[in-house]
């Protein structure tokens, strides 16, 4: 397999007037991995997709895609994108469009296509045009447009956007399985559950800024909530709020909880043995990411307003 | 590339054709252009415009100083009774001098018919084929240039009302290769509405055969030759008017507005241009307008069937070889302008309508 990567960002920034949508972001998306973008709305998400897939122009900086500069259509063709709520010609039907896109793509089988409708059980409603179908259907059928012509590259826009729970887990296991060694997924949602349980490694912007970028594990190493019940609460928490390394303490109902390093939840005991504080019951938990992703978008958004 | 510009174009037709809006611009065409045919066929059998005369004779009887006229003659007369050299009825019980009086009434209307029987074979002659097709493509013109940059401006606005331009650049489609087809397939579309258009009025030509049309081809008439002639220069000067409506499409990125555009362009040229005509200096400035030269080139493209659509006040028509090269500069620069603004500007998703 080619180890290059398969998507590289420079410096990609993209103004609209005075707003700035996506500042200067560089990053890079290794092959085989369902890679996943994360972000408030409005923070730049689909505006990166746009560039990356051509629909819109980068004000400065520059990308690639399979190692090419820019947008090249070779490229593209190796593509398969949702952005958005899918968009098709509501007077076709399902097949109809599909078959339109298979059509301009110049390859694929009328059998490929059948098979496609089942993969994302759309088989049942493929003959209804699509300004009958519902937001969740919508849904399936673009993902079997992006996947037509078998992309090596898929962007997935929110793509259980309008999707019942059983559909979500569905659009998830697939999309976990698309994420293999022949095929990346770069997928965007403000799902963070659902990001968290198929994307190996995240990004997360703010205001079109990267502000954190690795794997979940990585994100999250070392990042946990201690529960502490103690002979006396109050004098615990001004004793731990003491160490340098404990970002946050309190008192929730009648717990003390304590953000800090996971792996340095003996050393909270001994300070609080150390200042004749017992604990009587200690818990660790390890934290979301969607705790983290509100804990460090707040953090940005703080320190814009400063 | 030119094979994918061409796979892109076969199935842009493939989706305009299933959309319902060439249809019905194509069933406006086709009963526009059997009005054209059968009213032509009306109007030579019912010869509603025939000058009539009428023949009244009289005498003047005075008595106890008060004067009476006598009305001893009186009788309507039409072209057809002079085609037909009928004798007015009761003309034989007229005294000689009477009867001499009102056959000088006939003779000098008979004069006046001449130039009746002039409409009346160009009118038989409009059903006759091939000239039926040229009269109702000639009558149809401006229709047919506002019918075309509607469908124009709906093939490209409905991609931005329904967001599908995204889906369709995301797929690898570059920007000029898809605005290309999209052209082509425009053209070829409206290559098929004027075959179907002509195929109907070829139908109701034959048919107005059979139900009994006594005219003879005029000399100079057109032939069959001259239909391909025509569609070709209609497509041509169809180009000039799609570019504008793709033009003001792209910049609006809206159908509505974009139809609204070109009507507007359309109308001030066709009412605000032609009063100044009658001005010497704006004579040669009309002659680099659009809709002139369109107008120009095709009544240049046969002989004495052809109708002059629009009113170009006092200016002379450009020649042929000259409003060639203004449409062609018209859509060059429509077309390059359309292109630069499609190929720029970021796509956005749905904007409905």
């Amino acid at each position: 397999m080619d180890a290059s990567p398969i998507i590289e960002t420079d410096g990609l920034t993209k103004n609209f007037g005075k707003i700035v949508a996506v500042d200067g972001l560089s990053l890079t998306v290794q092959r085989g991995h369902v890679f996943g973008l994360l972000g408030p709305n409005g923070s730049g998400k689909t505006t990166t997709m746009g560039m990356l897939l051509g629909l819109t122009r980068p004000t400065a900086g520059s990308f690639r895609l399979f190692g090419e500069q820019g947008n090249n259509q070779d490229a593209l063709r190796r593509v398969g994108a949702i952005v958005e709520t899918p968009t098709f010609y509501p007077y076709l039907t399902g097949r109809q469009n599909l078959a339109y896109f298979q059509g301009i793509l110049g390859r694929g089988t009328a059998q490929e296509l059948d098979a496609l409708l089942d993969q994302v059980s759309l088989a049942d409603r493929a003959d209804d045009r699509f300004h009958t179908y519902s937001l969740g259907m919508k849904q399936r059928l673009g993902l079997a447009y992006a996947l037509l012509g078998d992309p090596e590259l898929l962007f997935l826009d929110e793509p259980t956007n309008g999707m019942d729970p059983a559909g979500m887990a569905e659009m998830r296991d697939l999309i976990r399985s698309l994420g293999t060694e022949d095929r990346t997924v770069f997928l965007s949602s403000h799902l963070l559950h659902e990001v968290e349980q198929v994307c190996d490694s995240v990004v997360i912007l703010s205001k079109g800024k990267l502000i954190a970028q690795g794997s979940v594990a990585e994100l999250l190493k070392g990042r946990g909530q201690t529960r502490l019940q103690t002979t006396d609460n109050e004098q615990a928490v001004a004793v731990l709020a003491a160490l340098d390394w404990v970002e946050e303490v309190g008192v929730v109902n009648g717990t003390v909880v304590v953000t800090a390093p996971s792996e340095r939840a003996a050393e909270l005991s001994a300070a609080l043995g150390q200042a004749d504080i017992y604990v009587t019951e200690m818990s660790s938990g390890k934290e979301s990411l969607e705790s983290y992703f509100l804990e460090i978008t707040a953090a940005e958004e703080g320190e814009e307003a400063k | 590339m030119i094979p994918h510009v061409l796979r892109l174009s076969v199935w842009e037709w493939q989706k305009l054709r299933r959309r319902m809006l060439p249809w019905l611009l194509l069933a406006i065409v086709v009963i526009l252009m059997q009005v054209a045919v059968w009213g032509a066929y009306a109007v030579y059998r019912t010869e509603p415009f025939s000058p009539r005369h009428a023949i009244g004779l009289g005498e003047t009887a005075g008595e106890n100083g008060s004067e009476n006229r006598e009305t001893i003659f009186e009788a309507e007369w039409a072209c057809k009774d002079v085609r037909g050299e009928r004798i007015p009825p009761g003309i034989e019980e007229l005294s000689d001098e009477h009867r001499e009086r009102a056959l000088e009434s006939v003779e000098e209307f008979r004069e006046s018919c001449a130039g009746y029987e002039e409409f009346r074979n160009f009118t038989s002659n409009a059903v006759l084929l091939p000239n039926s097709i040229l009269l109702g493509f000639d009558l149809l013109q401006g229709t047919l240039f506002i019918l075309v940059s509607i469908l124009g401006a709906a093939a490209l606005g409905s991609e931005y009302g329904w967001g599908t331009l995204r889906t369709v650049l995301t797929k690898g489609t570059g920007r000029w290769q898809f605005l290309t087809a999209k052209l082509f397939a425009l053209m070829f579309t409206a290559l098929v509405g004027l075959l179907i258009a002509a195929a109907t009025v070829a139908v109701s030509s034959v048919l107005i055969g059979v139900l009994g049309l006594e005219a003879e081809p005029l000399q100079g008439s057109a032939e069959w030759l001259d239909v391909p002639i025509k569609m070709g220069t209609l497509l041509y000067s169809f180009l000039p008017y799609v570019m504008l409506a793709l033009l003001a499409t792209a910049l609006t990125s809206s159908t509505a507005a974009g139809i609204t555009a070109f009507v507007v362009y359309y109308l001030i040229e066709a009412t605000l241009f032609p009063p100044l005509n009658n001005f010497e200096w704006f004579q040669r400035a009309s002659e680099y307008l659009l809709s002139p030269n369109a107008t120009a080139l095709l009544s240049s493209s046969y002989g004495e069937v052809s109708v002059t659509i629009g009113d170009n006040g006092d200016a002379a028509q450009p020649d042929v070889l000259h409003a060639v090269i203004v449409l062609a500069a018209y859509t060059l620069v429509f077309g390059v302008l359309t292109f630069l603004l499609f190929q720029r500007r970021d796509i956005t998703g749905a904007k409905g309508g």
